[in-house]
């Protein structure tokens, strides 16, 4: 009996006591420690340099045999692909906090934090800096002194210790993907930006978003780009996609289309409202092709989808199928033939000839794909593992002819 | 088998755990597994030493066990992390220890109670960073939980 008397009183002291248990945890973090630099210093060394490796790759630009691919807040890499099975990383062009690029004819526009920079690239190999656009781009101010440029950042670890607060707090990791690649309408000398781009060209015009607004610049002298206005757009944007006379935007919230019948003066003219996602677009003439998908920044959706919107009437997009996928980012299309970055089951073909009934063609595999340009039977393709080039002359028997490894 | 109520910082949870084992002398040592449901959910597996005092009907007991902590991946609070967070669970470590009495009901058969106090680990690791940084931004990297708890759990042995 005194056993049982004991254990009951365990089990009281033992439930009176429960609030002297706290959980805790640890956390460990990384911050980022600037390291600046004069504007003066960091523009004098803005000019093509010896090839680097590929580390953390961002927006894709494609123009004749060359292949911009931005290196995250560091530059540009210029990528020779005249041969595809053997692309060859030629030079780097150095501009801190670049995120964004365009190419039109000679030129690279390309954002450098808060400014719009423009590059002569007739000799890729000897790029020159020949324009500068301070303050273009104001919601990407970032330094305490207008003459400083961040040009590094040191990583710093530490941990806290402190009380678990997991049940009410969420952190989460901004994770900037990778652009995409579409066949669009624009002028001839332009290149070929992506589903996911931030920047694009169309009738002399550079078009940009950030989170909020449509920025117009007048490019017609493309050596000096001069800032028309600025538009507002939704809220939450992502990308800008070019077809005829239409801009296509991306938002979290749904897609936005502009008309740009007036260059300098783009409206809106329809919009389509689908579930808080990560959605970049590409369009063609009757169709617009949205990719929705969870993740670290996409908020609370579990869709992993391709939307079919009919976009015949702008003002009246009206979705007409959705099609499930693993984690689809990046979209192209060329002629009837659809890619899709599917995330880690990797970059997908698929007949789009009906659009209301895309069927698949093949399946490559064994890559974790982002991005995708789809241009003269080679599809460019940013990936985890590397760069890749598929061969789709014939897509039903697409392969990859090369490749460019990045090193994480 | 045991099963019984966890009593943290979080809203009272429960387990149930199996053990196999063999006595030796007033000792048993067994292994065993179960469900532990205090958030994160997770999957012990673990050893364990009880050291009986008495071989009467009603015998006390201590007991010790420590081991892996397998967080569940598949549970409903770790499925939200995930979707807000991006990254993945690691495993932790387990442990517990506590006291109790057993009640002999047939030869082979007794009764457990139990109550005492148990720990877990698990840990989140995040998704690297790759945009862009702000300066002085901190960005999460690992998390790792530390749970305390108290339990009171009730068993059967045979």
């Amino acid at each position: 009996m005194k056993y049982c008397l004991t254990l009951v009183l365990l089990s009281l002291v033992s439930i009176c006591l429960y609030s002297c248990l706290k959980d805790s945890t640890t956390k460990r973090y990384v911050y980022f420690k600037p390291v600046y630099k004069t504007k003066e210093e960091v523009r004098a060394n803005m000019k093509s340099g010896a090839a680097q490796d590929i580390k953390s790759p961002g927006k894709l630009f494609v123009r004749d045999n060359y292949i911009f691919l931005n290196e995250v807040d560091k530059g540009v890499h210029i990528i020779d692909y005249s041969n595809p099975s053997s692309p060859k990383n030629i030079a780097f062009i150095a501009i801190p906090g670049n995120e964004d690029i365009a190419v039109q004819g000679n030129y690279l526009f390309a954002d450098q934090y808060s400014d719009l920079v423009t590059f002569d690239i007739s000799n890729p190999l000897d790029a020159k800096l020949v324009d500068t656009d301070a303050g273009a781009f104001p919601e990407r101010y970032y330094s305490p002194d207008a003459n400083q440029i961040i040009v590094d950042w040191i990583k710093v670890d530490t941990t806290v210790n402190g009380t678990d607060n997991s049940w009410w707090q969420r952190e989460y990791i901004a994770v900037d993907f990778m652009s995409a690649a579409p066949k669009a309408a624009t002028p001839a000398q332009a290149g070929i930006g992506g589903s996911m781009a931030r920047f694009t060209l169309m009738n002399n015009r550079l078009y940009t978003v950030d989170n909020h607004s449509l920025k117009v610049f007048n490019i017609e002298n493309n050596a000096n780009p001069s800032f028309v206005q600025s538009v507002s757009a939704g809220f939450d944007i992502e990308t800008i996609y070019p077809f005829e006379n239409q801009l296509f935007i991306g938002s979290q919230e749904g897609m936005y289309i502009f008309n740009v019948d007036d260059p300098d003066a783009p409206y809106s003219v329809g919009t389509f409202s689908h579930a808080q996602a990560c959605d970049p677009v590409i369009a063609d003439d009757s169709f617009a092709y949205v990719t929705l998908r969870s993740g670290n920044t996409c908020n609370n959706i579990t869709e992993n989808e391709l939307h079919v919107l009919d976009v015949t009437h702008p003002e009246n997009a009206t979705l007409l199928k959705s099609y499930p996928f693993t984690n689809p980012h990046g979209l192209a299309k060329d002629g009837s033939t659809l890619f899709i970055c599917d995330g880690k089951d990797g970059l997908k073909l698929l007949n789009a000839a009906d659009p209301l009934n895309i069927t698949s063609i093949i399946t490559i595999g064994g890559l974790e794909t982002y991005d995708v340009i789809a241009l003269n039977n080679t599809a460019i393709v940013s990936a985890k593992e590397g760069l890749y080039l598929v061969n789709y002359t014939n897509p039903a028997s697409a392969q990859i002819v090369g490749k460019l490894t990045i090193n994480h | 088998m045991e099963g019984g109520i966890l009593k943290g910082d979080r809203p009272a949870s429960s387990f149930v755990f199996t053990t196999q084992g063999i006595a030796y002398n007033q000792y048993t040592f067994g292994v065993g597994t179960g469900f532990d449901f205090y958030p994160f959910r997770s999957l012990p597996l673990f050893v364990d030493v009880k050291r009986k005092f008495s071989d009467k009907k009603i015998q006390p007991f201590i007991q010790a066990a420590a081991g892996i902590n397998f967080t569940n991946t598949r549970s409903s609070d770790a499925k939200e992390w995930y979707q807000y967070a991006g990254g993945h669970f690691n495993n932790g470590f387990f442990a517990k220890g506590g006291c109790g009495l057993l009640l002999r009901a047939q030869k082979q058969l007794k009764f457990a109670l139990s109550a005492g106090y148990s720990y877990k680990t698990t840990s989140f690791t995040y998704a690297p960073f790759t945009g862009t940084p702000w300066a002085w931004q901190m960005q999460p990297l690992k998390d790792i939980y530390h749970y305390n708890r108290w339990y009171i759990g009730v068993g059967i042995l045979w």
